[in-house]
């Protein structure tokens, strides 16, 4: 062996022992669950046989599927969409230079770092029916007549999910965009405020450009994370009240260790990454055409 | 006076963003010193009872949540067991990575990060199967390759940025020097890459700590659940004791905000750094 091939040898060895976990524990998994999505594979049929793609098929002419799949996206494009506008807003602010700002830089990802459990526990506590903090709030200011368990109510549910999402993500979006908008030269604001553009044209057509390659990763990696998730909705309302936040992510999980169809559960979460895995490749492809 | 009226509404935002996130803090903290008849009343301030750590000494003790010391003694020891290796795994990963001229490099990495973008719902349904199979299912060693593998691309790809920002001469001069390859890592590049690898080790915590899904399936009995399954396990009870509770969910909080606060300056660093160099 010449001495290159000796150090690429070595450098396989040294990256072997991560590949296996992977290939045990992602890929194999992956390949395993698109074979199960052909099968009837349940509790009940311990030895799975093959049913084509019947269960594809039951899924794909469901109505219920579609509102799941539409609300999946909803949820998605409510998050990203309030998360990168707020993101955006908080990013400038900590730009500016004032007093304290570095203690709110710091403070500021906190609700990233914790566990989405604990956090559902802390907006429970808050909309609980009459000693949250919410409903006790409302009551004070006179508007007893709203009070409502948030949670438990179809249309406040949902919402009430999309903002823990902003509440979790946001910090990430602004702190990312923060760091970009460092990196933006002093010039370019210098030679538009020469030319006499105001404050709002500097935004649109210096910042939010230069922003471009930031912005395009945040958002991806939120959009893959938001659609993945399902701790947020299966620990704070299980897919209720009446269906109303239920999303692919829960119904994955729900049809698998709620009513043990592994073979229907798969075939739902193989559509799940097939959408995903075409956004995915659109990143990928985005992030090789930016280093070339 | 625009100046001055800008200064304001900075700082009106600044304050809304600021309240906003950390409302739910400060209510669930001051709430888990409260006594349980006062969480009730129905005032803000007004207690009938002092705040007190009552709740807290109610938590570890308290037939619904006396398990509590079990879980955390689990989180804790599978939190840093996987975040141990994973720091590990990406440091020797991400040299071979940034350093060795390998095929298909690019692959690997990138493989790695797209599949941390599979449906981890999905996955788990297999993986419950091949983790029976090898005995690991209701073990801390289960648990504990699950949290690896989530942990580990970030932490491969992390490094391995902070290798290739340091020249390849320096390898050079230091194998002239006659230094092995590892023995450049050991004195040259660890202290170097050290930043890389305290987020690194934070991620994996992080993930590990709050990981529901894959416990949730993995652990079966109190030999093994972990922090959120026991939290959730508190949470789903027909009745629901909130102060014992609150003061649960403070404690398992704690931990990932002190190890935070003693990395931010990094964390943040690090987590940026990516999407700004691309």
């Amino acid at each position: 062996m010449t001495r290159e091939k000796k150090r690429a040898f070595m450098g396989y060895l040294v990256v072997l022992p991560a590949l296996l976990l992977f290939a045990l524990l992602m890929f194999y998994p992956s390949v395993q669950a698109f074979f199960d999505s052909f099968t009837n594979y349940s509790l009940y049929n311990q030895v799975p046989g093959f049913i084509g793609t019947d269960n594809y098929e039951v899924l794909l002419t469901d109505p219920d599927f579609w509102e799941l799949f539409g609300r999946t996206l909803v949820l998605v494009g409510l998050a990203v969409g309030l998360q990168y506008v707020l993101g955006v807003t908080l990013a400038l602010l900590l730009n500016e230079n004032l007093k304290g700002m570095r203690w709110v830089r710091y403070i500021i990802m906190i609700p990233w770092v914790i566990p989405v459990v604990s956090t559902v526990v802390m907006y429970d506590w808050m909309v609980l029916p009459d000693y949250g903090l919410i409903n006790m709030l409302l009551k004070n200011i006179g508007l007893g007549h709203l009070t409502r368990y948030w949670f438990g109510d179809p249309a406040f549910a949902f919402p009430l999910i999309v903002t823990m999402h902003v509440w979790r993500n946001m910090p990430f979006y602004a702190i990312t965009l923060f760091a970009g908008l460092k990196s933006i030269p002093k010039g370019f604001y210098e030679a538009a405020e020469i030319d006499g553009a105001n404050a709002w044209q500097r935004f649109f057509h210096i910042t939010l450009p230069q922003l471009k390659y930031p912005s395009m990763i945040v958002i991806v990696l939120h959009v893959l994370w938001t659609f993945n998730n399902f701790d947020f909705i299966y620990l704070s309302t299980g897919g209720g009240p009446v269906g109303s936040t239920e999303v692919l992510a829960t119904k994955v999980y729900e049809t698998a260790w709620s009513y043990f169809e592994y073979g229907k559960a798969s075939a739902l979460g193989i559509l799940m990454m097939a959408l995903m895995l075409v956004f995915s490749l659109a990143y990928v492809k985005l992030v090789r055409s930016d280093q070339a | 006076m625009k100046k001055k009226n800008n200064l304001v509404l900075k700082y009106f935002l600044l304050i809304l963003f600021a309240v906003f996130i950390l409302l739910p803090f400060i209510w669930i903290l001051y709430s888990s010193f409260r006594a349980e008849v006062d969480l009730f009343a129905g005032t803000f301030f007004k207690n009938e009872k002092p705040l007190s750590f009552e709740n807290y000494r109610d938590v570890f003790s308290s037939g619904q949540t006396a398990a509590f010391g079990t879980y955390f003694k689990n989180s804790l020891i599978i939190a840093s067991i996987s975040t141990a290796i994973v720091v590990f795994a990406a440091l020797f990963g991400a040299y071979a990575l940034s350093r060795f001229r390998m095929k298909y490099k690019d692959g690997i990495i990138i493989t790695m990060l797209l599949s941390n973008m599979f449906p981890q719902v999905l996955i788990v349904i297999p993986l419950f199967g091949i983790l029976f199979s090898m005995n690991l299912i209701d073990s801390y060693l289960g648990i504990i390759v699950t949290h690896i593998v989530l942990g580990l691309p970030f932490g491969i790809w992390l490094i391995k940025g902070y290798f290739d920002s340091i020249p390849y001469e320096i390898d050079e001069a230091a194998m002239i020097d006659g230094l092995r390859p590892f023995g450049v890592l050991w004195r040259i590049i660890i202290p170097i890459t050290a930043p890389g690898m305290v987020v690194a080790a934070f991620y994996a915590f992080m993930v590990s700590w709050g990981d529901f899904l894959f416990a949730s399936v993995i652990s079966q009995s109190l030999d093994t659940q972990t922090l959120p399954i026991g939290l959730n396990k508190f949470f789903g009870s027909t009745q629901i004791r909130w102060g014992a509770i609150n003061a649960a969910t403070v404690i398992t909080i704690i931990p990932t905000i002190v190890l935070y606060a003693f990395l931010q300056r990094w964390v943040v660093e690090g987590l940026t750094a990516g999407s700004v160099k691309g």
